[in-house]
This record gives C-alpha cells, sequence and structure tokens, in this order.
C-alpha cells in the first residue's frame, strides 16, 4: 500500500505552514525526510496523521483518502511515533505495547492483541524487558517500546517523528536498521524525519528535502544525492564521496 | 510462523499473573469493606446490642425478629445510611480521583480543583442563609433542619462549578492545564462567595450553621437519599469501559490520537462525569476532601499506573478507607461524633507530607 499526499497545506490556527507539498511513499520502502529546523517536517508528518489542520489537500492510502475513513479505520492503518514520547510511570512496557493493539481490540486485550504484543517484542529484541517499568530504561530501549507499540497496531504506513534525533550511536544504528529491516519484511511504508545526511543516506531508500513549508527536492534515490541540493536547503557546503558503494556527504 | 505460536502458548503466560494478584488483592479489599461495614453499623453513639443490630438488618429484608422500634429506627434510619454513604462517598470519589489524576496527567488533581466542592459549600451556603432572613425573603420555620433546600441547592451550583469547567475546556480547548485552570479559577470564585454571604448574613447562628455543613458529615444522610447518592457510582462502569483509551492518553494526545482516542471527547466527558460524581456526593454530605486526592496515588503504589486496575482498586479502597474514617469519628470522643471531613483530612494530610517527604523524584506528575 502506499502513501499518497497531494497538494497538502496545513498548519495551525489561521495560517498553513505548509504549502503545495505532493509526496508519494511506496510499500516496503523507507522515506527519510529532511530539512533545516523549522522546515515544516513535525508538521507535515502531525498533518499526515490527522492531527495538524488541513486547509487543503488529501492524504490517501492505496487510492483511498483519510476523510473518508472513520478514525478507528485510519488508526488501523497508519502509526505513529512522536520525537519525544510522553513517558508515563509506573507502566510496564508490555502494557504500553498492548496499547497499540487498542485500533484493533475490545474492551480489553484478547489472546490475539496478547500474541501480536509478544511477537513485536520478539522481533525488536526487547522480550526481555517486557516486565519493566518503562520510566526505568535508558532513552534509546524506550524508542523501541514506542516502535514496538507503532508495529503492534500492524499498520500499513509508520511515521516517525525525528527517530533517533537523542539517541547514541549504538541506539541510532540499531532503530535504524530495524526500521529497514520491518519495512522489506512486512512491506510497510515508513516515512521519518532525520537530521543526519550521512545516516538518512545509509538507511533509506529515498529522500524527501523541504524548506520553509515546500518540498525543494523529493524522491531522490540516495544515490543521485548532489551536494547542490544539500546547499539550497541547508547552506553549507559539501562534497560527495562514494564509500563501499553509497554515497557519504563529508562537510 | 506456527512454531512460533506454539512457543507462545506453552510459556506461563505472564499477563494471568499479574492480573491474578490484582483480583487477590480486590477480593481482599472488597472483603474488608464488607468488615468494616459489619463495625460501622455497631458503633454509634445510641446503644444497642450488636446482635440486634444484624437481626435489625435481616428484618429489613425478610422481617423474622422480633425488635424493639427504637432499635428498628436506629438500625435503618441513623446506621444504615451512615455506613452506606460512607461506601458510596469513598467509592465514588475514589473512583474520580483516579481518573481526574489520569486524565489531568497530575498526581495533585481532585475534584476540589475543579471547583464542584467549593461551589456546592456556596449553594448550600446561600440556602442556609436565605433561611435566615437574608436579603430578600424571611422564612420562619428554621432551614437548617429541613435539608430540603440545602441540597437541591449545593447540587445547582456544583453542577454549574462542573458545566462551566466543561464549556470552558470546550471552547478553549481541553487540555490539562486548561481544564486545571479552569477549575481552580471556578474554585475561588464559589469560595469568595462563600465568605461573602457569610459576612454580609451578619447572622451567627448562620455562619456556624455554614461552617458546620462544610465540614462534611454523614449523619444528614437519610435513607431516602441513598438510592441518589448511589447514582454517582454509575459512571465507574464507563471508566471501566474506557480504561485503555484513559491508558493512551498517557501516551500523549498525538500518540493517543494516533491510536483511535478521541482525545478531546473523552477528556471533555470524563471531566464531567468525575465532577457529576462530586457533585452528587458532597450536596448531600457536606465538602469531604483528601479521598479522591490520596487513595488513587495509594493504589497506585500498589497496583501500578495500569488505570483498569486502578480505578477498581481505588474504588473499593475508597470505600474501605472512608468505613474506617466513619467508625473512628464515632469512637474517638464518645458521645461526640467528629466530622468525617475532619477525619479524612487528620488521616490525608500527614499522608501528603509523607509523599513530598518521599519523594525522591520518583513520581512525575
Amino acid at each position: 500500500m502506499n502513501l499518497e499526499v497531494k497538494s497538502l497545506d496545513c498548519g495551525y490556527r489561521k495560517k498553513p505552514v505548509i504549502r503545495g507539498v505532493d509526496l508519494v511513499i511506496n510499500d516496503g520502502e523507507v522515506t527519510a525526510l529532511m530539512g533545516p529546523i523549522g522546515a515544516g517536517k513535525s508538521t507535515l508528518i502531525k498533518c499526515i496523521l490527522g492531527v495538524t489542520r488541513r486547509f487543503r489537500g488529501c492524504v490517501c492510502i492505496n487510492g483511498k483518502a483519510s476523510v473518508t475513513m472513520s478514525h478507528r479505520e485510519w488508526a488501523k492503518l497508519i502509526a505513529y511515533v512522536p520525537q519525544m514520547p510522553e513517558r508515563p510511570y509506573a507502566i510496564k512496557v508490555l502494557d504500553v505495547v498492548l496499547l497499540g493493539r487498542l485500533p484493533h481490540m475490545g474492551l480489553r486485550p484478547g489472546r490475539r492483541d496478547y500474541e501480536v504484543a509478544y511477537e513485536v517484542l520478539e522481533e525488536l529484541g526487547i522480550s526481555h524487558l517486557s516486565n519493566r517499568y518503562v520510566h526505568e530504561l535508558s532513552g534509546g530501549q524506550y524508542q523501541l517500546v514506542q516502535i514496538a507499540r507503532a508495529l503492534a497496531q500492524e499498520p500499513r504506513v509508520l511515521l516517525l517523528d525525528e527517530p533517533v534525533t537523542n539517541l547514541d550511536l549504538k541506539y541510532q544504528v540499531l532503530v535504524l536498521e530495524t526500521l529497514r529491516k520491518i519495512a522489506r519484511e512486512k512491506g510497510i511504508s515508513i516515512l521519518m524525519s532525520l537530521h543526519d545526511v550521512n545516516l538518512a543516506l545509509k538507511y533509506s531508500d529515498r529522500l524527501v528535502f523541504m524548506k520553509d513549508g515546500k518540498v525543494v527536492a523529493y524522491g531522490l534515490s540516495p544515490s543521485t544525492l548532489g551536494p547542490s541540493v544539500i546547499k539550497e536547503v541547508y547552506g553549507v557546503d559539501t562534497k560527495v564521496v562514494w564509500i563501499d558503494g553509497g554515497p557519504r556527504v563529508i562537510i | 510462523m506456527g512454531d512460533f505460536v506454539t512457543v507462545t502458548i506453552k510459556k506461563p503466560r505472564p499477563e494471568v499473573g499479574r492480573t491474578l494478584r490484582s483480583v487477590v488483592l480486590n477480593i481482599v479489599f472488597a472483603l474488608l469493606v464488607l468488615l468494616l461495614f459489619a463495625v460501622d453499623v455497631v458503633t454509634g453513639t445510641y446503644k444497642l446490642p450488636i446482635a440486634w443490630v444484624y437481626k435489625a438488618l435481616i428484618n429489613a429484608v425478610v422481617p423474622i425478629f422480633k425488635l424493639p422500634t427504637d432499635a428498628t429506627l436506629v438500625v435503618l434510619h441513623l446506621r444504615l445510611p451512615e455506613a452506606v454513604s460512607a461506601i458510596i462517598l469513598g467509592a465514588s470519589l475514589a473512583s474520580a480521583g483516579a481518573v481526574l489524576q489520569s486524565v489531568l496527567r497530575n498526581y495533585l488533581a481532585s475534584t476540589y480543583t475543579l471547583g464542584v466542592s467549593a461551589a456546592a459549600g456556596f449553594g448550600a451556603a446561600l440556602a442556609i442563609v436565605l433561611g435566615f432572613g437574608g436579603f430578600v425573603i424571611k422564612y420562619h420555620v428554621p432551614v437548617i433542619t429541613s435539608p430540603y433546600l440545602i441540597i437541591p441547592m449545593a447540587f445547582l451550583f456544583s453542577s454549574l462549578a462542573a458545566l462551566t469547567v466543561y464549556a470552558l475546556a470546550y471552547l478553549k480547548g481541553a487540555a490539562p492545564s486548561v481544564i486545571i485552570l479552569a477549575g481552580v479559577a471556578v474554585m475561588f470564585m464559589f469560595s469568595m462567595g462563600t465568605s461573602m454571604l457569610q459576612y454580609f448574613a451578619d447572622n451567627p447562628d448562620a455562619t456556624h450553621a455554614i461552617a458546620m455543613w462544610m465540614l462534611g458529615s454523614l449523619e444528614n444522610v437519610r435513607l431516602s437519599y441513598l438510592p441518589y447518592m448511589a447514582l454517582s457510582l454509575l459512571p465507574i462502569i464507563y471508566y471501566s469501559a474506557v480504561s485503555a483509551k484513559i491508558d493512551a492518553l498517557g501516551l500523549g494526545d498525538d500518540v493517543a490520537h494516533s491510536l483511535g482516542v478521541d482525545v478531546r471527547g473523552l477528556r471533555l466527558t470524563l471531566i464531567l462525569l468525575t465532577a457529576f460524581q462530586a457533585a452528587a456526593v458532597v450536596s448531600f454530605v457536606g465538602i469531604v476532601g483528601f479521598v479522591d486526592l490520596v487513595i488513587p496515588n495509594i493504589s497506585r503504589l500498589i497496583v501500578g499506573n495500569n488505570n483498569a486496575r486502578l480505578i477498581i482498586t481505588s474504588t473499593i479502597m475508597g470505600a474501605d478507607v472512608t468505613l474506617a474514617a466513619d467508625i473512628i469519628s464515632r469512637v474517638l470522643v464518645p458521645p461526640y461524633v467528629i466530622p468525617i471531613g475532619i477525619i479524612l483530612s487528620l488521616i490525608g494530610a500527614p499522608y501528603l507530607l509523607l509523599m513530598v517527604i518521599t519523594r525522591s523524584g520518583r513520581y512525575e506528575p
């Protein structure tokens, strides 16, 4: 299933902050959303999710527009991981992951819900944490828990707002590798915003650059990225080097 | 995939163990409620043999015993309403407090900060003052012994307060900060109103009556009030049904929305229901605090923050603590009965201090 965004204008209160965004994110692919701070990356992600005010345009999954679906239906399709997720006190990891089953479950989690939760925890390699309290975990571990929660929703699209910005290198690599693996194995479309260009080049299939609320460059596969794009978006002079068959950006 | 599923079933499922523990705890607490109820009906200033009390209670359902009329009257119209209203009071306030603290993401939230209790106090004060020949009408019947005016007035104004907070939240966005600010503003407004009434009424009896009412006493509850008070228990069913959604709110509004929760609608509904619970209880009993603040915090230490468990355990524990407080209020200085609001404050205030002292940075408000 692919996610399609057409002529999207969205923002807060009266004025749109993002204008005329057109985007397609294909299934099985990881798309990195990049741009300077304030470019509107978070706003775009939240708008696709449906939390920010949409002035114009539509968001469609497999041709079906979001406004034609019920809240619950939409929740079954799209999952979201915010940049700094809130951490509830005295709640266990398993409980948080089970919350991902909300769009699917009745009043209480059933056996299937528990099964999915265990599976997801196993896949991400954090089943040993299932009985720990979330407030005891490190930032990276909690990020993985949030991703597990999002995966428990069994979504077709996964939106992540700066999933690795606050993590150390070990967890940055772990999270990004896991995301890429999940996209391939489950055919999920992943859109994530990133700051680090090199991480984006290594771990994503497509890049989208935003600046001042507009999409500046889009759909570039990592192999066609040039210093001109980076100069335009970030205003920094760089050089593209090829290492191990992939491009890397040197400042 | 098939192999993996087999392994899962063979493992001892941890979720069974967790639920079992809280079920056992809840059963223990519930039995405690029965025990405390049995003790509470027996304590009181009117001397009655213990056996008579239970016989009178059984008689109410199946008349098989012969008892003197005064015993039956005292048990059915004094002891029973006190004990049952203690249970209702504790259960509904504790559940309201648990829900509010989760919804507002603040462990110091209580129905008091919604302004409902203060508004009830104002309504009662107004009724009392009018009865004592206030500004407009002179009554010749001492209104203080006739509660017919006080209870509806208290309920009217507490409902007004609830609706005001609801309206403000509806218009300005149902964020926790908005709700708390609105509630505190309403609380101050009505507290000030009550003080002004006491001042301008210029009647020491009225002032005394208002002060006494506000302390909260179960003695004022009549048997016929109980069905109305019991209405405040109904929202608990709703809370249990949406407990998973309340949990989702704890992950943040955006995430909750992504999980299909109507964040604004849910928050507004819960505010209204908890305020109604407080209004229904406080209008009959007076201002009783601390139950909704303290009990959920204690339950949280025992069963954690999972709302499904927290709400049930808080409800039962609330009934326990209020019954215990009622018993204490009767046996502390016989033959006087200390108003229950005072006893609960006696328990609650040191507990809050303890919470502050042992804080050690563990609590995230």
